[in-house]
């Protein structure tokens, strides 16, 4: 499924409980449908806060279920600064520092690779891309 | 379109500084403000201790939790306390990963919750 949405938070909600229930549906446990309702919710605000805000610049998200795996790929369009500020975060994900101190400012996508089975962010001519393989567990 | 949350705020008989706060949905970046306006209203009415009650919040993320520490932090700093209590195992989960668990006071119940505060 593809679904393209206003680069804006409040309609987050709606699309991570939208791929929850298809994840169901299709099978998934409750347990599986509430992780990648997780990750679909963390990937889509992180695309939409450092995406562009400008009228017609989606966040377009993918999400390919299959029997034993789901992709979901999250893309949104920004800027030269803010394609260098995602990089520089996955940079420093790379690191397997625990999560400690009494801030989460910035582990939403901390969060989405500690839950995914592979995350990876590339740069594309218009913005950035976010893509998180996640394993059928129960 | 933000996601719906309900806060049934209680008081805790006996204890003129505390207040039961039963969370009712989902906390995430739509309507971490709202909470956080209410319950800093709540320690500035002299409500210093809270016990969070999140036997029905379905749901929280990384913004979500941020705002929990942020309470918890406040709570202290006002020699009081953020408790939380019935936390269902996919929030709990969260919270484990986000490496929380440390921080936040814990209960199985509200009641044990109540029981330890001074």
């Amino acid at each position: 499924m593809r679904i393209s949405f206003p680069p804006h938070i409040a309609i987050v909600p709606a699309v991570r409980n939208f791929v929850s229930r298809v994840m169901v549906n299709k099978g998934y446990s409750d347990r599986d449908g509430f992780r990648v309702e997780t990750i679909v919710d963390e990937i889509c605000n992180n695309a939409v806060q450092y995406g562009s805000s400008d009228k017609g610049h989606n966040v377009t998200l993918r999400v390919k279920v299959d029997w034993g795996k789901v992709e979901i790929d999250a893309e949104n369009v920004s800027s030269v600064d803010e394609k260098d500020r995602l990089k520089k975060h996955m940079e420093s994900l790379k690191s397997d520092v625990p999560l400690q101190g009494d801030s989460t400012r910035g582990r939403g996508l901390a969060l989405v690779k500690m839950l995914a089975s592979e995350m990876t962010a590339e740069t594309t001519d218009t913005g950035t891309m976010v893509h998180v393989t996640k394993l059928k567990e129960e | 379109m933000e996601s719906q949350i309900e806060l049934k705020c209680e008081a805790v008989k006996g204890k003129n500084e505390a207040q039961v706060i039963r969370f009712v949905g989902d906390l995430d970046a739509t309507n971490v403000q709202t909470v956080l306006e209410k319950i800093c209203n709540l320690f500035s009415e002299g409500k210093i201790h809270i016990v969070a009650d999140f036997a029905k919040l379905r749901y929280v993320n990384s913004t979500g939790l941020g705002i929990l520490l942020h309470l918890s932090k406040s709570a202290k700093e006002k020699s009081g306390s953020f408790k939380i209590a019935n936390v269902n195992e996919n929030v709990f989960e969260i919270v484990e990963i986000i490496g929380a668990t440390s921080l936040l006071e814990i209960y199985d119940t509200v009641e044990e919750a109540i029981t330890s505060l001074k």
